[in-house]
């Protein structure tokens, strides 16, 4: 599979009255042709930020300071803002976590779809309107025609997220960006929206970066996973080895912490502390303070990225040691 | 399993609809009946809308119960004057899922935890810090803490205090609404475990609202699912998660994304929505779900039936 998308040393920082924020320190990913790729990570971590990095939409006063994104050889970042509009919407779509709000409440759906392929195909109204009866009916609606003329209130959470997907996919983009499309659902529509993306994915064949911090979702839909910790990356592998052979005390330490349904012991694996406050983050291993395996050099030293197997890659330093029976997931 | 502490009798908590009282009123919980035993946690777990949190602000008094009966060691709950609602409090405390907007922002860590002593008041000043260093320290906090505001500290601590301010009246039932929902895995298990010692330390029964289907099949002893205001499957955690009974449980057990890609499967997914509980269906409340669904279901609302064990659903295809 080639390479549709690379990261490489991102980095973006929030300039606000407090100082520095680096929210992304140095990220390196890429994304194949046809790929889930699943960025976890508990909140502050940065993960929705690197999202909004790679279309070039940080809020303010956040600004990407180095790096490059390569999107099939182009350099995103220095794509003049016509052109990176031009994208957005056709090739590199979003979606994110509410729903609700995503929607502009004041114009009917059908409205709010057909928008976005007329502004990118350069079709008649009457065109859009057929290809957004189409859209409503591919993302599981039924009564698509009645659809088009009710407003966002009208609908449920899990509805307000399918027409999410119908615009982000109406213009067949290469990639999506899915920013915790599940989080604010219940579980059951959940399982609805999940099963509905891995489907728009085997037929339209487009890579998902996938943004969550349910372990349950990523082992779902992931076919790579990057765990991401106070703005950088701590692991990297593919799915089945992220599950059955982590190596950073984080990554395990997530897995331990999901309750296990066959096991009975009393108390849950926990991670020492909290995760540090952007910009506080400590000299050596970020991770360090909350580690058990943490010795003096992990505190001096910031570890960089090893290569522990193909394709798998760690920042610990202690990586080779991790046969602490502690340490070791449940799964 | 101790004595039984609390019995809820065909609570109803109703909502009137409309701005003008025309439309249907909503049945947020529609007659449902359980016990708790002393030392036990209880479970109720459900998605949005199917009145979890209704009930427990119901069983606490907060919101005043349209019909029913709520039991306290015997004694049926009111809460018409003052100190029947002080009364209350000093059995039943609440824990809140949003740590921040739960706690004043203008009380310091050790004003919000001597609040409750203050409105009952007990003990003098001194006592009244003493008590609340010994439940910062509890909670797992340092005594530095006490003179902190909400905003210097981290979701998970928010979470701590809240539960410190819950135990400062002794009480002897906790209703926790989402305690961990709002924060992060790593944390969350954090709570969980100093909620389970805490248990153990102060003897207390909790009743434990979620929507989260592992967690209380970690935490609790016993689960009651909820679907539309109604129960519809009440059972010990290892029986209801091994053999769910109800189609809804069943749904909801198969849509928990596990964290292996080995095991996943969508296959069991459930279609459509939860219906409004201001237009709910005839009958069996989730019938316009259940694939298992026959005409009878719609024209009766199925009782809870008892298969055993104290393994309760409320379904006539089983």
């Amino acid at each position: 599979m080639e390479k549709l998308l690379e990261v490489n040393n991102l980095k973006t920082y929030f300039y606000t009255d407090k100082g520095v924020m680096p929210a992304v320190d140095g990220l390196d990913f890429h994304l194949k042709e046809g790929e889930v790729l699943a960025i976890v990570g508990e909140s502050g971590c940065g993960k929705s930020v690197s999202s909004m990095s790679l279309i070039n939409m940080v809020p303010y006063p956040g600004k990407i300071v180095d790096g490059e994104i390569l999107y099939m050889g182009e350099n995103l970042l220095q794509k003049p803002p016509d052109d990176m509009r031009k994208l957005r919407g056709s090739q590199l779509s979003i979606i994110f976590q509410d729903p609700i709000s995503s929607l502009n409440p004041a114009f009917k759906i059908g409205r709010q779809i057909m928008e976005t392929m007329i502004h990118h195909k350069g079709i008649s109204k009457a065109q859009a309107k057929e290809e957004a009866i189409l859209a409503l009916s591919s993302v599981g609606i039924p009564d698509p025609i009645g659809f088009l003329q009710k407003y966002p209130h009208e609908l449920s959470g899990g509805m307000c997220q399918r027409v999410m997907i119908a615009i982000a996919l109406c213009c067949n983009p290469k990639i999506l960006i899915a920013d915790e499309p599940t989080t604010a659902l219940d579980v059951t529509i959940q399982a609805q929206i999940l099963r509905l993306l891995k489907s728009l994915k085997k037929e339209t064949g487009t890579s998902i970066i996938l943004i969550t911090h349910d372990m349950g979702v990523v082992a779902g839909m992931a076919d790579r996973v990057l765990v991401m910790y106070a703005g950088q990356a701590v692991e990297e592998a593919d799915v089945n080895e992220i599950f059955e052979n982590p190596k950073h005390p984080y990554t395990i330490g997530l897995l331990n912490a999901i309750p296990n349904p066959d096991d009975n012991t009393e108390a849950l694996y926990n991670i020492k502390g909290t995760v540090p406050s952007i910009g506080e983050y400590p000299d050596g291993c970020r991770f360090a303070p909350r580690c058990d395996m943490a010795n003096e050099g992990c505190e001096k030293n910031p570890p960089e990225l090893y290569e522990a197997g193909s394709g798998h890659f760690v920042r610990c330093l202690r990586h080779k040691l991790n046969d602490n029976p502690r340490l070791k997931p449940k799964v | 399993m101790g004595k039984e502490l609390l019995k809820v009798e065909d609570l109803c908590v109703y909502y009137s609809g409309g701005l003008f009282k025309r439309a249907n009123p909503i049945k947020a919980v529609d007659g449902i009946s359980f016990s708790v035993d002393k030392g036990e946690s209880v479970g109720i777990v459900g998605e949005s809308g199917c009145g979890k949190s209704t009930t427990g602000y119901a069983i606490t008094h907060l919101i005043k119960p349209t019909s029913g009966k709520i039991l306290f060691n015997g004694d049926e709950l009111k809460s018409g004057t003052r100190l029947e609602r002080l009364n209350i409090a000093k059995k039943l405390q609440l824990i809140f899922q949003n740590s921040t907007s739960s706690l004043n922002p203008r009380f310091s860590v050790g004003r919000a935890i001597e609040e409750p002593l203050l409105v009952h008041k007990m003990g003098n000043k001194g006592e009244r810090r003493e008590r609340a260093l010994e439940l910062i320290e509890a909670v797992g906090l340092k005594p530095d803490h006490f003179d902190s505001f909400p905003h210097e500290l981290s979701g998970g601590q928010r979470q701590r205090i809240g539960i410190a301010r819950a135990l400062s009246l002794n009480p002897e039932l906790i209703v926790c609404d989402e305690p961990v929902s709002a924060l992060d895995v790593s944390v969350q298990a954090q709570i969980l475990n100093l909620m389970k010692s805490l248990q153990k330390k102060y003897n207390l029964t909790y009743i434990f609202i979620s929507h989260n289907l592992p967690i209380v099949q970690h935490f609790c002893d016993k689960v009651i699912v909820m679907y539309l205001g109604h129960i519809v499957e009440m059972a010990d955690r290892l029986e209801i998660f091994k053999n769910p009974i109800h189609p809804y449980t069943k749904a909801l057990i198969s849509s928990i994304p596990i964290p292996d890609p080995k095991k996943v499967s969508l296959d069991e997914v459930i279609e459509g929505d939860v219906p409004s509980p201001q237009n709910p269906p005839p009958g069996c409340p989730f019938s316009t779900r259940c694939q298992m669904v026959v005409p009878e279901c719609s024209e009766e609302k199925p009782p809870l039936k008892d298969y055993g064990n104290g393994h309760l659903a409320a379904c006539f295809r089983v």
